[in-house]
């Protein structure tokens, strides 16, 4: 008896999982709760304990929020839609693993921003704005990013050394 | 399952054949469907049986073998035989007056030429469709076989070296549709779709207007400066820029590849910064590309060449 029913609940679930719309994966489903809580979860961490235990490692991540007001995850989804995965790698983004520019990976503990600006949070989403205005024979263009989407990007490239 | 990959490109077509667009896949989709549903059930009574007969609340008979052996399979295959014969049937059916579109499989992209023998107009990567307006692709290939399989409109159709397939289309539903290519090809062959992008049919006669003539023109001083680097690169030897550098076949056709939303057959959202990126190292792109590196250009010539390209639409 008990054969028979787990197989008919087999059977009614697979049919229920073939005819569902593809973006309603079960597994997805189920597992975004828990993804949300473990993000939320490894955030603050970071913020409110690794940051206050240990001076060395400061939380970039948490820094560039705290100073620029700008969303990283957001600077994420913008590095994936311009593509700059053409040219760099960068730590954190799937595909992007391009060679034609620097290794984006630790880009936080870099002195300076392509050789010409300081490495700090302004300078840096002002390079991003307009690259040859800064070095007028560089292979990057000007993609037309906005300012808060620079900035976006500048707080996620300023946080990759805490995302290894 | 996920159905919207987390490629490159963010959100870009669909591509499942459980959420069809089209005539083809909705009727495959729907067969999908009732045999699943018909043979679970045919499952469930099996399973219930066989637990009556271990259980011996049933005593077995002889002529359970001719029904359940014999007569049940036959019954159900030759239903199963009728039904998906009568939709491939249905699906392959070629209308006299449909749009022809000629597709060549290449490594690792897609020639495209609408209407040969009128039109004849060429692109590539991006097949324009318009909705309710029956279109046969008339498959091809050169060199290996690969395999154009667009989900939500209809079944796969392979492209097989010195053969001419049809695979009739019928798209109910506006939309960017992602095919992919479904026949291993080669080095990139995952790297090998496309999408389908469907408009209605006023707009897709203005579409066919608007890019049958020459590409349009260069019309600042950077992308005049981008328009020579094409020319003085080498690039004509392999892609045409119609009323720019004709003969280049090699390649794809580049006269609005700024206008495609994908840039190197589905792969990679379409901007100036990939495709400055790819021109300076297209295998790190796309590894086995078919294209050599211009990582040799000077940084504002790769520049003024990438913004020329994304100019064209
Ligand atoms: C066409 C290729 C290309 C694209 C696309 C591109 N970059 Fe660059 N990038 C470069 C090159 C080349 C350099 C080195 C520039 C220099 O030193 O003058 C560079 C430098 C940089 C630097 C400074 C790195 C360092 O080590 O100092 C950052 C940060 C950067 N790019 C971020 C981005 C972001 C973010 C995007 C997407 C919005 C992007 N890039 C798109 C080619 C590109
Ligand atoms: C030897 C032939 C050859 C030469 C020379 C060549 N290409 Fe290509 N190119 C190709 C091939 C083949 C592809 C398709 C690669 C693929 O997708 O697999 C391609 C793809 C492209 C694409 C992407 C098109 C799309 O729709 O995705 C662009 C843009 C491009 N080439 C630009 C250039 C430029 C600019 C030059 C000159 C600096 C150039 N190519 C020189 C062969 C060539
Ligand atoms: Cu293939």
């Amino acid at each position: 008896m008990f054969v028979a029913i787990s197989l008919l609940l087999v059977i009614a679930f697979a049919m229920a999982w073939s005819a569902m719309p593809p973006q309603h994966s079960v597994a997805g489903a189920a597992a975004e709760p828990f993804r949300q809580a473990g993000r939320q979860l490894s955030d603050w961490y970071r913020i409110h304990i690794r940051q206050g235990l240990a001076e060395k490692t400061p939380d970039y991540e948490a820094a560039s929020r705290r100073f620029l007001d700008a969303d990283p995850q957001r600077g994420a989804e913008l590095i994936v839609q311009y593509g700059c995965g053409a040219c760099h790698d960068i730590p954190g983004i799937r595909a992007a693993q391009g060679t034609v520019g620097p290794d984006l990976h630790d880009f936080a503990q870099q002195s300076y921003v392509a050789g010409v600006l300081p490495n700090r949070p302004g300078d840096l989403t002002r390079w991003l704005l307009n690259p040859p205005a800064h070095s007028p024979a560089t292979a990057m263009p000007d993609l037309g990013l906005k300012q808060d989407e620079a900035r976006d990007i500048a707080a996620y490239l300023l946080g990759s050394e805490v995302r290894r | 399952m996920s159905g919207t990959s987390q490629s490159a490109l963010g959100e870009f077509g669909v591509q499942s054949a459980l959420a069809p667009e089209g005539a083809g896949a909705t009727a495959i989709n729907g067969l999908t469907i009732g045999m699943t549903i018909a043979f679970g059930v045919i499952f469930v009574l099996l399973v219930l049986f066989a637990w009556a007969v271990l259980a011996g609340r049933l005593a077995p008979r002889r002529w359970w073998i001719w029904a359940g052996g014999i007569a049940l399979p036959l019954v159900s295959v030759l239903a199963l035989v009728v039904v998906s014969t009568g939709i491939l049937q249905k699906i392959t059916r070629e209308e006299p007056d449909a749009l022809v579109i000629e597709v060549t499989g290449k490594q690792f992209w897609w020639d495209v030429l609408y209407d040969p023998e009128g039109w004849a107009l060429r692109d590539a990567n991006e097949i324009v469709i318009p909705k309710g307006r029956p279109v046969t692709f008339r498959l091809k290939s050169d060199n290996v076989i690969h395999s154009f399989w667009v989900p939500k409109l209809t079944g796969k159709m392979d492209m097989i070296p010195g053969r001419v397939n049809t695979l009739p289309v019928l798209a109910t539903e506006t939309g960017r549709f992602r095919g992919q290519c479904a026949e291993f090809c080669g080095l990139s062959h995952p790297k090998m779709a496309f999408e389908v992008v469907v408009l209605e049919p006023a707009e897709f006669d203005a579409w066919m207007q608007r890019n049958s003539g020459e590409a349009r023109d260069a019309a600042r001083s950077e992308l005049l400066r981008g328009r020579d680097v094409f020319v003085e690169a080498g690039c004509p030897a392999c892609h045409t820029i119609r009323g720019v550098a004709d003969g280049g076949t090699l390649g794809p056709d580049l006269t609005r590849v700024g206008g495609r939303g994908s840039l190197g057959a589905g792969m990679w959202r379409m901007n100036q910064g990939t495709l400055a990126g790819w021109i300076a190292d297209p295998s790190a792109m796309k590894p086995g590309a078919e294209m050599p590196s211009y990582n040799h250009l000077p940084g504002p010539d790769l520049r003024a060449l990438s913004a020329y390209l994304a100019s064209l639409k």
